[in-house]
């Protein structure tokens, strides 16, 4: 993303941040659909994400990435509601909710990637709200662990043994259904 | 390549989209609209806010309060009552470092000192008799 057009959004510049928005929407759509596992809760987040990253503009540090900064925002959020969700222990895998399908426009692709992200939800269904996170950062999306820690604030210790027993279960599960 | 690996190249390879992109967009910038922007920092790490931290705190503190008073209770009862022998025992006429040293040595030290007060008691009052019986005579 052009500096200038991010310093255009910090002086209050609507369409400027609209470019943002138009950026960085689907990797923080990506991000938040894997962490909540549904489609209609992923938009809220990422609507969501956006409404705070716009209000909060004035703390962005440029020394890093807005990528980074717009992650933190909705792993922060998704968090939140993947903890209140077992909170109320309504943490339930509902197969029937409507995925998000790859954007390729090509029918079987299409079903193919909903199956995809159904066996992701139900494999990921029994993992706690942080080894989630962890997982879907550093495993599917493959960040670093250093930039993970930026994300989540979380300790390298607790990253790494929340990631190994994500993988665990979501191996297990895994192999269970297939 | 395993299942799992399989898998998981397979979620890395795919990239869900947004169903109503424009949507979601068109209402973002509905929203900022009307809200004015702030120096606040809002994407933080998801550290604990100390709010938080103090909330979550409470059962704990209260559990240590409760094992606290369980702990106290009994030793204060007791505490009252080597205390009471205490001053007791300041009553008498004693030095001995080792009476004063634990609660069981005191009462036994006290028991004896009663004792040997009381059979002092008695031979004085014995000792006593026979003189009045000479004086009389």
């Amino acid at each position: 993303m052009i500096p200038e057009t991010i310093d255009a959004a910090r002086n209050g510049d609507a369409g400027a941040f609209a470019l943002i928005v138009e950026r960085y929407r689907q990797s923080v759509f990506r991000i938040c659909v894997r962490i909540l596992g549904d489609g209609d809760e992923a938009e809220d987040a990422v609507q969501e994400t956006f409404v705070r990253a716009w209000q909060s503009l004035q703390g962005y540090d440029p020394r890093y990435s807005i990528a980074t900064w717009l992650r933190t925002i909705a792993c922060r959020l998704c968090y939140d509601v993947l903890r209140r969700r077992t909170r109320r222990q309504q943490y339930e895998l509902d197969a029937c909710r409507q995925g998000s399908g790859d954007g390729s426009g090509d029918p079987e692709s299409l079903r193919m990637s909903r199956e995809l992200e159904n066996l992701f939800r139900k494999a990921a269904s029994g993992l706690s709200p942080m080894q989630r996170t962890v997982f879907v950062l550093a495993e599917i999306e493959q960040l670093p662990s250093d930039e993970v820690h930026r994300i989540t604030g979380w300790s390298a210790v607790q990253i790494k043994s929340n990631l190994y027993i994500a993988r665990k279960k979501v191996r297990k599960a895994i192999e269970k259904e297939l | 390549m395993d299942r799992y690996t399989d898998f998981i190249e397979k979620m890395r390879g795919s990239h869900p989209q947004m169903p109503h992109q424009e949507e979601v967009t068109g209402r973002i910038l509905e929203r900022i609209q009307t809200l004015p922007q702030s120096g606040a920092k809002t994407a933080t790490a998801l550290q604990k806010t100390p709010v938080i931290r103090l909330r979550r705190a409470i059962p704990a503190l209260v559990g240590i309060a409760a094992a606290a008073l369980m702990v106290c209770a009994p030793l204060t009862a007791r505490l009252k009552a080597d205390t009471a022998v205490r001053t007791d025992i300041s009553s008498l006429n004693m030095r001995t470092y080792a009476a004063m040293s634990r609660p069981d040595a005191q009462l036994e030290h006290y028991r004896r000192i009663k004792a040997l007060k009381q059979s002092v008691t008695g031979l004085e009052d014995r000792a006593a008799k026979p003189q009045d019986h000479e004086n009389r005579h």
